[in-house]
């Protein structure tokens, strides 16, 4: 089985989040300038009022300047007015000014938006197209700059230095990873400050979630005040974030497991720090802290429709998978004794190979092995004949690869099957031209070369 | 664009592009008010500050700036308006394609069992635990217990070690040396092999020379390193004789503008055939260069290229040689090497063999692991395994704790690195202890089945061909 069909849906699996952020962000902009267009020039602006003020004034003035006898009169009018209109200028210039502002940021947003799209297009419909390499790169070193964001503690100066070498500085959603940076400091310095203002900022899209994170944090913020055993604060902090109300708005499911967390916790008003009953330990636990930490992390990362755990490693897992074999990564003793029985309705068991290592193969040759026994071993129905010489797919009699041929000892009586093709190779790069078994290091003629066919 | 993708990106594009224009409508109309605003204001403002009414009254100046300011704010109001629904619905757009992220492929071995959970399946290997716990990763926004970090892949010490120490030397095979330098700091991963490091900037500096089109240092390697590049034989040995076509070029074209869609166009015979060499001290420096060592290099098979590059010679300059019969030898060359033909080079086969065989010297495989896992992995294996576990997922199976994966997933066949042979008769895959049987006329089944089919007689029948065959003369090989 080969394939080199590229589908987007199956392709773009990973790609998810990357018309997210800039969507999210086109949006702010869009609010942000309406709402300052209205909040400087709409009816109820200061612009509004002095501009009624300053033709009241003009009014006045001009029925005034009519009886011109009055020119000291006119005069004081007139250097008011000057001031309210000197003053609206101002105000208009800055107005301009910020409205230039937003909209070269809505350009610039734009064009990451765009930007992002033309990556995403830029998919050929093959593996084997000339464009593939280059997109797989720019693809690969967007999942490397995620993963550097995400290791504790973010390697925030090499995911910047290679999306500068790569040129992949719009595929990055630097502000993001920043963001969750700074809540997650908060957090495991023991404040939720950082964290209750993003998820004040980000409350309509956590209520749609389901999201109980919101619960979680102030129902901490009360254990704290009662491990600092400012129980009136405590009280207070209850009523004003933790009502019956709140709490089912704050909840998934009317809220009734977070009641009953709650109505727990509030023993905590009668129970110190140093209590020996297990319940209220666990209340007081720093683990709390910890689990709130992956609690606010897993919301913020599916928030943004990134997947909990680094992009690279979902590729990895999957193509590990796709590639193990036993010869990569020997089978576990138990597992061996276990393939041969049947397991119910149990998939494939793992089929013990024969053969050696590959230089040429990821699993084998490079550190990446060490990452397979996490992953399950690829599964293969149909013979693939690799030739150990050239390291080619031997589709047999004489097609693609060349032909199979076998080499029979005349010491052991068995046969080791190779190419045709790269048999010749050695050959030739012999000193003497002689045909050597590259395994056993037995001499052959040409003649003593056997064709094989793989049906 | 594919038709594919253009399929799959559906209205995307063009919602874009609407959201793009409606934004700068907007932007300019309130800029375009604010602007007019302001003009009326200064002139209002320079009316007030005459004494004399000379300039005009400021009040038939300010008078009309109401009802200005009032439509204007209804027109960009609207214009908003219609931002705001393009916005709209390119973000529902983007919603509807992109649904989301996949979870964990594998859920990893859960933490440490806890005194609550008894382990149901005790008796396997730990590495292979993870198999039967398929939907520890679904449910992340669930109520309080929180998923616990220590059950997402690849996150023992060990494992981020091994992947750090990966990744860095891709970073050094994809010429990444910056961020090389700062990964390693960054996370603390051990320092590349220093000869390995050297050779791969080596490596690259010559791989930017020859993008330039320029094979001096490539050429020096070849000659370093006779065993890689050079000789004559066999197929695949055509790196230094593509090296040298290269040089020659270079040589014959140096001193031509080749940016220039020149407008002698038109087709001239060779003026003076019988002496190329005295006009053009480019073709003279090209025919000794191909002299010293397109001799050296000729076989039946490379000797009418060779032949074609020396005579088109006679038909320079560059804009001629363009119009001649061997206009196909040098049309690639048009353009300047600075932008449309940088990429091409780039990819050109003549890099990536140089690249090739540069890595073998340095023991390192073609491509880089990172790359080809990473590629198979998201080119396509990861959406069918998902789509897998969701077909088990409704029959209601989980992954076999023995640990294969149940279906095949296609590979390319140059990302194939072991053999597999299933004997053709039973299907089974070949064991050690069932191990393929090569048969006199060249076919191959496993063992079993031989012993199935010859039933106990010393004779058997190759199920593939006519022939008939003595058993024992069955042999077993190795892949
Ligand atoms: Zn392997
Ligand atoms: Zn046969």
């Amino acid at each position: 089985m080969s394939s080199s069909k590229l589908s987007p849906n199956e392709v773009l699996l990973l790609d998810q989040a990357t018309l997210k952020a800039p969507v999210d962000n086109l949006r702010r902009l869009q609010k942000v300038t309406q709402k300052f267009y209205e909040h400087n020039l709409g009816p109820t602006s200061t612009f509004q009022r002095d501009l009624d003020d300053v033709l009241r004034k003009s009014a006045v003035a001009s029925s005034s300047t009519s009886s011109a006898d009055t020119p000291d009169g006119g005069a004081a009018q007139r250097a008011e007015m000057l001031k309210t209109v000197e003053g609206m200028l101002t105000k208009m210039r800055n107005t301009k000014r910020k409205l230039a502002e937003l909209s070269a940021q809505s350009a610039a947003a734009t064009q990451v938006a765009s930007a992002r799209l033309d990556h995403l297009a830029a998919l050929p419909d093959s593996s084997d197209a000339a464009g593939y390499p280059a997109w797989a790169r720019k693809r690969l070193s967007h999942q490397l700059s995620d993963y550097f964001l995400r290791s504790t503690p973010p390697l925030k100066r090499s995911a910047a230095v290679l999306a500068r070498e790569e040129g992949i500085e719009e595929l990055v959603d630097v502000e993001l990873w920043e963001e969750l940076a700074k809540a997650e400091k908060g957090l495991r310095e023991g404040r939720l400050e950082e964290v209750l203002s993003w998820v004040g900022e980000n409350r309509t899209t956590l209520k749609k979630m389901k999201s109980t994170l919101e619960f979680t944090i102030h129902l901490q913020a009360y254990i704290e005040l009662c491990r600092a055993r400012s129980l009136d604060a405590a009280i207070a902090y209850v009523k004003k974030n933790l009502s019956p109300v709140t709490v089912s708005e704050l909840s998934a499911g009317g809220g009734a497991s977070q009641m009953e967390e709650l109505s727990r916790a509030m023993a905590l008003l009668a129970y110190a720090p140093d209590t020996t009953c297990q319940i209220y330990q666990e209340l007081y636990s720093p683990a709390r802290w910890d689990n709130l930490l992956a609690h606010f992390r897993s919301t913020f990362l599916s928030l943004h429709s990134l997947p909990p755990v680094p992009l690279l490693h979902m590729s990895l897992q999957a193509g590990i998978a796709s590639l193990k074999t036993p010869i990569c990564c020997p089978l576990p003793s138990s597992a061996l004794s276990t393939s041969n029985k049947s397991n119910g309705n149990s998939a494939p068991p793992v089929h013990p190979m024969e053969g050696s290592p590959s230089a040429e193969c990821p699993i084998c040759s490079s550190p990446l092995g060490q990452l397979a026994p996490e992953v399950p071993y690829s599964h293969h129905v149909n013979s693939t004949i690799v030739c150990s010489i050239s390291g080619k797919v031997v589709e047999g009699d004489g097609g693609e690869g060349g032909q199979l041929v076998a080499l029979l000892s005349k010491m052991t009586g068995e046969g080791r099957v190779y190419s045709k093709e790269g048999l010749a190779l050695r050959a030739s790069q012999h000193p003497e031209g002689k045909l050597v078994d590259p395994h056993t290091g037995e001499v052959f003629q040409w003649e003593d070369m056997k064709k094989v066919f793989i049906s | 664009m594919s038709p594919a993708m253009e399929e799959y990106l559906s209205t995307l594009p063009s919602d874009l592009s609407l959201l793009s224009s409606r934004s700068t409508a907007a932007s300019s109309l309130a800029l375009d008010t604010v602007d007019s605003i302001i003009a009326r204001l200064e002139l209002a403002r320079a009316q007030l500050t005459t004494p004399t009414q000379r300039e005009g009254n400021p009040g038939d100046t300010l008078l009309p700036l109401s009802s200005f300011v009032r439509s204007g704010n209804t027109k960009v109001a609207s214009a908003n308006k219609e931002w705001s629904s393009a916005v709209t619905r390119f973000s529902k757009a983007v919603d509807k394609k992109f649904t989301g992220p996949p979870q964990p492929l594998f859920p990893s071995p859960p933490p440490p069992p806890s005194s609550t959970t008894p382990s149901h399946s005790s008796a396997l290997d730990p590495s292979l635990l993870y198999l039967t716990s398929p939907s520890l990763a679904t449910s992340t926004t669930s109520s309080s217990p929180s998923p616990t970090p220590s059950t997402a892949p690849f996150s023992t010490p060990h494992a981020i070690t091994s992947l750090n120490s990966t990744i860095a030397l891709h970073l050094a095979r994809i010429g990444a040396f910056d961020s090389l330098d700062s990964f390693l700091s960054e996370s603390e991963t051990p320092a590349l092999d220093q000869h390995l490091l050297e050779g791969l900037k080596e490596l690259h500096a010559i791989l930017k020379e020859l993008r330039q089109g320029v094979c001096t240092r490539a050429l020096q390697w070849v000659e370093e390193h006779p065993e890689h590049g050079g000789g004559t034989g066999a197929e695949g040995d055509d790196l230094e004789f593509a090296l040298r076509k290269e040089e020659f070029i270079r040589l014959l074209l140096g001193g031509s503008d080749l940016s220039s869609s020149s407008s002698e166009m038109e087709p001239l015979l060779p003026s003076s055939p019988s002496k190329p060499s005295t006009l053009d001290p480019h073709v003279h420096q090209a025919l000794a260069y191909g002299g010293q060592h397109f001799r050296r290099l000729h076989t039946p098979a490379r000797k009418d290229l060779i032949a074609a590059l020396l005579t088109s010679t006679i038909y320079m300059p560059f804009p001629r040689l363009l119009s001649s019969p061997y206009a196909s030898l040098y049309s690639s060359y048009l353009t300047s090497p600075s932008d449309a033909g940088a990429g091409a080079i780039e990819t050109s086969p003549l890099c990536a063999t140089f690249a090739a065989r540069f890595l073998e010297t340095l023991g390192l495989p073609r491509d880089s692991a990172l790359s080809v896992v990473s590629d198979i992995g998201g080119g396509g294996a990861m959406a069918k395994i998902l789509k897998v576990r969701s077909v088990m997922k409704e029959k209601k199976t989980e992954w076999s704790a023995v640990g294969e994966l149940p279906v095949e997933i296609p590979l390319p066949s140059t990302r194939r690195y072991h053999s597999i042979f299933a004997c053709p008769v039973s299907k089974e895959q070949s064991t050690s202890t069932n191990p393929p049987m090569l048969l006199p006329c060249g076919h191959v089944i496993a063992r079993e089945s031989l012993a199935r089919l010859a039933r106990g007689t010393p004779q058997l029948k190759c199920p593939y061909c006519p022939h008939v065959g003595r058993v024992v003369d069955a042999v077993r090989v190795y892949f």
